[in-house]
């Protein structure tokens, strides 16, 4: 049976369990009561006063889309059973593919998911003929006050993600629905999937014990970009003699990507004989700074031409280039821990920016993304979302 | 009797005063460094010890161990001050309270701590022996003597008059049996129980168990009847039957048990504190002790176990100032119950009530611990004001108000003292001015008075009576002996001399009344030969010097239609040393005469008059002006009897009025001549004709001015503004008549096009641009606001407005980086802050010269589309070079303004030397020989001689990198290369291992700007 993951608590039950909260503003007419869930998720305590969640009546074979409180009030607000967070609309309805992006602290995730989101809703989107929209008005405020609103209107660097511990809000996933075109098939029309993106905070990614309840959504991910930074890498940096100021905690990218397999394992019960499935992107970021570390030839050089399909050839040779630099750099470990452990991975290059901001955090060139779309490509197109050709 | 041993004074009174001179800068005090005891009140004895001790010092001045000292002390002023604070009886009274206050601080330094335990152990009224033998062993050790300790305690000295009981009262058994039916009836003792007040009779007692039996029986059987049984029947026998006392002194055996241990632990630091003694009586009260007998009990426990108590019945006390008693409140005592000092003082800022021992009002803060100081000072400055040192006195009843504010007796003597004051400093006022303005006689006067308000007066410029007489009869002597001399000269017909001993007198005293007779009496000579001549409404006025001695002024009288007879007879015109004046108010057309009278010393001589004249005054503001055929003249002239007439010459100007063509004037103030030819040249001759005495006319002179008319030029309608490394260049095509200006200005011109302008006018249009050529000028320091050039045609005296345009100088866009990513150039800038558009233009051949160059490709982009875009992309770039300039763009009145795009960072140059691309294909031989490898060339055009090449293998999957990380499997040297036709090389893979990733590479690196090697799919790479 389809079963439907919370992108918050990422329980799995199938549709028709599906709970509703009421949406009656009389409260004498429909009384507000203690959410105990939604408190627990929240972390707060006492839990606060909100209108009720109830099941409606529903089966496996018509899954519920709307339903009538006692009161009497009709609502289609779904929520969570489990945690009570409401779902986006019709959320059971789609495939959703949970992406999480990983990196060690201040290796430009924020930078990279805000650029990402923006170069998905416009260029991306119009090469592929794909429409990429927020699904709930959560992600739409979040998207516009935490990311958008810096590097897009105040052309400024984003501060530092908080833990989720700090900031409940970074808990919540971001979104998405990708409605593609779809092509080579007898019957015209459209093909969508929710894509649900997790900005972690990179102390969140410092111990397994805070991983295991900060970032539970690792373990439930689809397809994991792991960003690194070849700044924080000392052979790039004595390279390039860089003025650049370390982030005063560095974790070593071979740690976290430890950390995240061994979740993951623990989560899915997997033996150490088994590979994970789940396809890593491991992205390097801020390759516009690194351009004289590569041959004049290298694909790195090149902007990538994704024209409707995902150009596999040109990712083969990103990934093959990419390889052999970062062994260079940090030696084979890391691509030995990789093969041993993940079934599917691939290196890629790419820059949110374009170009580094200035001493005081300013964008003043604006932003000028390079192959971010890739990594995010690579993964759907490993998950049959979105097809590939080989030039 | 006072009597003076110098070795004594210098061991008690010189000595200390030394040292402490050296280490405080501290004098003695008026007693101390007389050596007289502070109860000194004759004033013989005063007098004797002053005298005696004055000698004394004048003596040891020279001493070099006490010369410092003695110097300070031998000061007039100290002196002075000491001796009248002490011959004074009331000035000596607070002097001697202020010496007392400063000698009690500083004995309160040194007995702190004695104070502190005297008033601890003291506060109950009296000390007793036991007491006081610990005071005396625990202070001894501070360099206390007995004497000084016994002196501190200012409370008798007794045994205390309660002892602790001793007496049970009532056998223990008994007690306890009490305590606890009371324990549970929550009663504090059987009189309680019973209802009655303690000492009460026996009937009563009797009375009211009979009352409580009653009651207690018709309750119900519970353990507090029981309990209430047993009290009753205990009552019965021990105090109905037996004796009450008994059960009172069980009562306080009781008590005193309880306390015992209280006690005990309170004093464990050997220290009860108010607290701990508050808390004590209140376990004692509730034991059923009185208030009186339960603090006795306490403080005899305390003295048991060696502890002082800081005792206190919660009773409200004050200190006295003087001997630091605490007197009840209660009482209402006003004045120390130990001492007779005074308590209470008066706040003078908020008039409360103020503890004379609290260094500062309680309620306002206010020190009014300086009380006896402001007594001093209040009766130092009365005294002050009755010897009649009105300043000094004031002075120090200022210093009394800073510390006292304005109120009681300071009020009172400040009103005093400022009256006096007031009229001192008027006095002194007057007589400085009088002294400043010479008048001596005056000042001599002003002295008299002054003598008589203020005897002793003393100013503050230090300067007293005798002193300023002095000055003042000095000046006076001296001009007594010149009048002397002056009269002589005069009696002996000298007149000279005595003019010049006269005037000496009067330099020196001004007010010198014979001085002034006696020049009256000898007045000065007339000037003589007084001419005036009118010219342009102003008459120039002169004559010949006086031939009078000892400096002359003249003094010039205007009068119409006469000679003036004297100065009040006409108006005054100048009064000058010289011998001319220029009167510029005399009345135009106007008869006037002109008489000068010579003054000596303010004595004049006889009028001396010139001939009558006319004023005449021409016409003002004479503009003439021409345009195209026309001449046009303007004046001002406002005089009634005046008319103004105007004669035109063509080629010279009109000799005088009369002569030439005579033109009517169109109004009052101008006219228009149409009758002149445009290039020639015409003089103007404007005169004013007036009427003499006699009505015949009289002409002025006139004023001259020449024009040439000429035909107005053509106004400038097209122009071109251009910016060129920051330089404005404007261009036009010159017309044929006419030269042409151009000006910047910041405001829109006033004129329109076409508009003619007087050329005087121009510098109203702004800054001129520099003409370079005949059609440019150029403006080399263009503003970075909008600005108007204005295009001026200039013929002759006639300008002509053009058509003035606005202009901005556009700022270039700057950084601007460009990057090739293959499939696209990125481009970005920082742009200029006032600009949000912006056309980015390319050539393959040159960087285009503007944004409207044909040649070039040009895309327009706003600021919102770079910000969403991230930059500009130039998609599928051709295989050519970019010149790509970025041009910012302004809007100004919707004209687009470019930036010249010449400044580094607006422009830049992409894909100059494309890399010649050799693309290669790796294929494995067959499967009997799979260790063969053919690599295969192939190029896009013809390569000669390529650079050698060679062929890495790295064992695994990850791609060997071009520094060499991998085994070389073959060199291919001197590959030449032809446009389709691939070549080939074969090589095998016996030195590496499979599976391994081959990759080639050129073996020279700087050639990779020349050439560049496109590698196979990975797929061929990868050798498994």
């Amino acid at each position: 049976m389809r079963q439907l993951i919370c992108p918050y608590c990422f329980e799995r039950y199938p549709p028709h369990q599906v709970a509703f909260r009421c949406i009656n503003p009389n409260a004498s007419r429909c009384a507000l009561e203690k959410d105990a869930p939604f408190g627990a998720y929240q972390r707060v305590d006492p839990p606060p006063l909100m209108q009720r969640v109830f099941r409606p009546k529903s089966n496996w074979l018509r899954p519920a889309v709307r339903a009538t409180c006692n009161c009497g009030m009709e609502t289609t607000k779904m929520v969570c059973h489990h945690c009570h967070n409401e779902l986006p609309w019709n959320f059971g309805t789609t495939d959703s593919y949970t992406v999480a992006l990983i990196g060690a602290k201040e290796a430009g995730k924020s930078h990279y998911i805000a650029v990402l989101i923006n170069e998905l809703k416009n260029r991306v989107g119009q090469s592929f003929d794909a429409s990429f929209y927020e699904l709930d008005d959560q992600t739409r405020d979040r998207y516009k006050k935490e990311f958008k609103r810096y590097i897009y209107d105040e052309r400024i660097v984003i501060p530092f993600t908080k833990s989720g511990r700090q900031d409940i809000s970074v808990r919540y996933p971001l979104v998405y629905r990708l409605s593609l075109q779809k092509r080579r098939t007898l019957f015209k029309g459209l093909s969508k999937s929710n894509l649900v993106f997790f900005d972690t905070a990179g102390e969140d990614l410092t111990h397994l014990d805070l991983m295991s309840t900060e970032t539970k959504y690792l373990a439930n991910s689809h397809g994991i970009i792991f960003l690194l930074d070849p700044l924080q890498i000392r052979a790039v940096r004595d390279q390039l003699k860089t003025t650049t100021a370390l982030p005063s905690e560095n974790t070593e990218p071979q740690e976290i990507i430890g950390r995240v397999s061994q979740l993951i394992r623990q989560s899915h019960g997997l033996s150490h004989n088994e590979k994970i499935q789940t396809p890593v992107a491991l992205a390097f970021s801020k390759v516009d700074e690194m351009h004289d570390l590569f041959e004049p030839g290298s694909p790195v050089h090149h902007a990538a031409d994704h024209d409707g399909y995902f150009n596999t050839a040109d990712a083969q040779q990103v990934n093959d280039s990419m390889r052999a630099h970062v062994a260079q750099w940090v030696g084979p470990g890391l691509d030995l821990f990789l093969q041993h452990n993940f079934e599917t991975f691939s290196y890629f290059g790419v820059s949110a920016l374009g170009s580094p901001p200035d001493s005081q955090g300013r964008l003043p060139m604006g932003v000028a993304p390079f192959r971010v779309e890739d990594p995010l490509l690579w993964i759907l197109h490993k998950l049959n979302v979105v097809r590939g050709r080989r030039n | 009797m006072w009597k003076f041993d110098e070795a004594d004074y210098i061991k008690r009174v010189l000595s200390p005063a030394v040292d402490a001179f050296k280490s405080e800068s501290r004098l003695p005090d008026c007693f101390e460094r007389y050596d007289l005891p502070i109860t000194v009140s004759d004033p013989k004895e005063i007098e004797t010890a002053i005298t005696t001790v004055h000698a004394y010092w004048n003596k040891s001045k020279q001493n070099p161990r006490f010369g410092k000292v003695l110097s300070v002390l031998l000061a007039p002023k100290e002196q002075q001050d000491a001796r009248r604070n002490l011959l004074d009886s009331e000035a000596r009274k607070a002097v001697r309270e202020l010496v007392e206050a400063e000698r009690k601080k500083s004995r309160e330094k040194r007995f702190a701590a004695l104070d502190r335990s005297i008033r601890m152990v003291a506060s109950k009224g009296y000390i007793d022996p036991g007491e006081l033998s610990v005071l005396l062993a625990q202070h001894r050790c501070e360099s206390l003597t007995e004497q000084e300790i016994r002196s501190r305690v200012r409370v008798p000295i007794r045994e205390s008059s309660v002892r602790l009981p001793t007496n049970e009262g009532l056998p223990k058994g008994t007690r306890e049996q009490i305590r606890s039916g009371l324990n549970v009836l929550q009663k504090r003792d059987l009189y309680e129980f019973l209802g009655v007040d303690r000492g009460c009779s026996k009937d009563r007692l009797t009375e009211s168990l009979r009352k409580r039996e009653l009651e207690w029986r018709q309750k119900k059987s519970d353990f507090t009847l029981t309990n209430a049984n047993l009290l009753l029947g205990l009552i019965k026998t021990h105090m109905v039957d037996g004796d009450a006392a008994k059960y009172d002194a069980a009562l306080a055996y009781e008590a005193v048990e309880v306390l015992r241990p209280e006690v005990r632990l309170a004093a464990g630091d050997k220290l009860i504190t108010k607290a701990e003694f508050k808390q004590l009586l209140g376990v004692a009260l509730s034991h059923g002790l009185a208030q009186e007998t339960a603090a006795e009990y306490i403080l005899t426990l305390a003295r048991e176990y060696g502890a002082a108590v800081e005792w206190s019945t919660d009773e409200e006390t004050v200190r006295c100032a003087k001997c630091l008693a605490l007197v009840p409140l209660k009482t209402n005592a006003q004045s120390c119950t130990t001492c007779g000092a005074e308590l209470w003082t008066t706040c003078p800022r908020c008039s409360s009530r103020a503890a004379a021992s609290d260094p500062a009002c309680a309620k306002c803060g206010f020190k009014t611990g300086d009380l006896p100081r402001v007594r001093l000072l209040v009766r130092q400055a009365q005294l002050e004001l009755g010897e009649g040192r009105i300043e000094e006195s004031h002075e120090t009843a200022r210093e009394a108000e800073r510390l006292w504010e304005r109120s009681g007796d300071v009020a009172k003597l400040l009103d005093r003292i400022e009256v006096a004051v007031e009229q001192v400093r008027g006095l002194r006022r007057e007589i400085d001015e009088t002294v400043a303005a010479r008048r001596f006689f005056a000042a001599r006067t002003k002295l008299a008075s002054l003598a008589t308000v203020a005897p002793n007066y003393l100013g503050l410029d230090g300067k007293d009576l005798p002193q300023l007489k002095g000055e003042v009869e000095e000046k006076l002597k001296l001009c007594k002996g010149l009048l002397t001399k002056a009269r002589e000269c005069e009696q002996k017909g000298r007149l000279n001399e005595a003019v010049f001993a006269y005037q000496d007198a009067l330099q020196i005293v001004a007010d010198a009344e014979e001085a002034q007779r006696g020049l009256q009496r000898c007045p000065p000579e007339p000037a003589a030969n007084v001419l005036a001549q009118s010219h342009e409404g102003k008459v120039q006025v002169e004559w010949q010097p006086s031939p009078a001695v000892g400096g002359s002024e003249y003094i010039i009288v205007r009068r119409e239609g006469r000679a003036a007879l004297s100065l009040a007879d006409g108006d005054v015109v100048a009064r000058v040393a010289t011998t001319s004046c220029l009167d510029q108010r005399a009345r135009p057309a106007s008869h006037v005469f002109y008489t000068v009278f010579t003054e000596r010393t303010g004595v004049l001589s006889k009028g001396v008059s010139s001939a009558g004249m006319l004023v005449m005054q021409e016409v003002s503001n004479l503009s003439v002006e021409a345009s195209g055929g026309l001449v046009n003249c303007s004046w001002e002239f406002d005089v009634p009897e005046g008319r103004v007439r105007v004669f035109r010459q063509e080629s010279r100007p009109p000799s005088r009025a009369g002569d030439g063509l005579e033109i009517a004037p169109t109004g009052p103030h101008n006219l228009l001549d149409r009758g002149v030819s445009n290039g020639h040249l015409y003089y103007y001759r404007v005169v004013v004709e007036y009427r003499d005495a006699k009505g015949q006319p009289v002409f002025t002179s006139g004023i001259v001015r020449s024009v040439r008319p000429e035909q107005p030029p053509p106004a400038i309608d097209e122009f071109q503004i251009t910016l060129e490394e920051g330089v404005v260049h404007v261009s036009w095509v010159p017309p044929k008549h006419g030269a042409v200006s151009f000006y910047r200005t910041f405001q829109k011109p006033e004129w329109r096009i076409g508009e003619q302008i007087p050329a005087a006018k121009l510098a109203a249009l702004g800054v001129p641009l520099r003409i370079e050529l005949n059609n440019l000028a150029v403006d080399f320091a263009p503003s970075t606001q909008p600005a108007f050039y204005v295009p001026v045609t200039i013929a002759g005296d006639v300008a002509v407005i053009g058509n003035a345009r606005r202009y901005l100088t556009t700022q270039d866009v700057s950084h601007l980086k460009a990057v090739d990513f293959g499939r696209y150039l990125q481009l970005q800038w920082r742009w200029p802050e006032d600009s949000r558009l912006a056309v980015v233009a390319w050539r393959h051949d040159a960087y285009p010269h503007d944004p409207l160059d044909a040649r070039a490709t040009t895309h327009r982009i706003s600021r919102g589309e770079y910000d969403g875009e991230g930059g500009f992309r130039i998609n599928d770039p051709a295989k050519a070079p970019y010149y790509v300039v970025v041009f910012a763009v302004t809007q100004v009145d919707g004209e687009d303004i470019y930036s010249s795009g010449i400044s580094p960072g607006a422009h830049d140059l992409l894909r100059t030397s494309l890399p010649l691309s050799i693309s290669y294909s790796i294929s494995r031989g067959n499967w009997l020989h799979r260790n063969r490898i053919t690599i295969t060339f192939n190029a896009e055009r013809e390569a000669k001689h390529l650079p050698e090449i060679v062929v890495i293998a790295k064992r695994g999957d990850i791609q060997p990198l071009p520094n060499n990380n991998g085994i070389l499997l073959a060199t291919i040297s001197d590959l030449s290369l032809h446009s389709g036709t691939p070549v080939s090389h074969e090589f095998t893979l016996d030195a590496v291992r499979r599976p391994c990733y081959l990759r080639a590479f050129f073996r020279d690196g700087p050639q990779a700007h020349t050439f560049r090697l496109i590698d196979p799919p990975p797929q061929q790479l990868r050798i498994t």
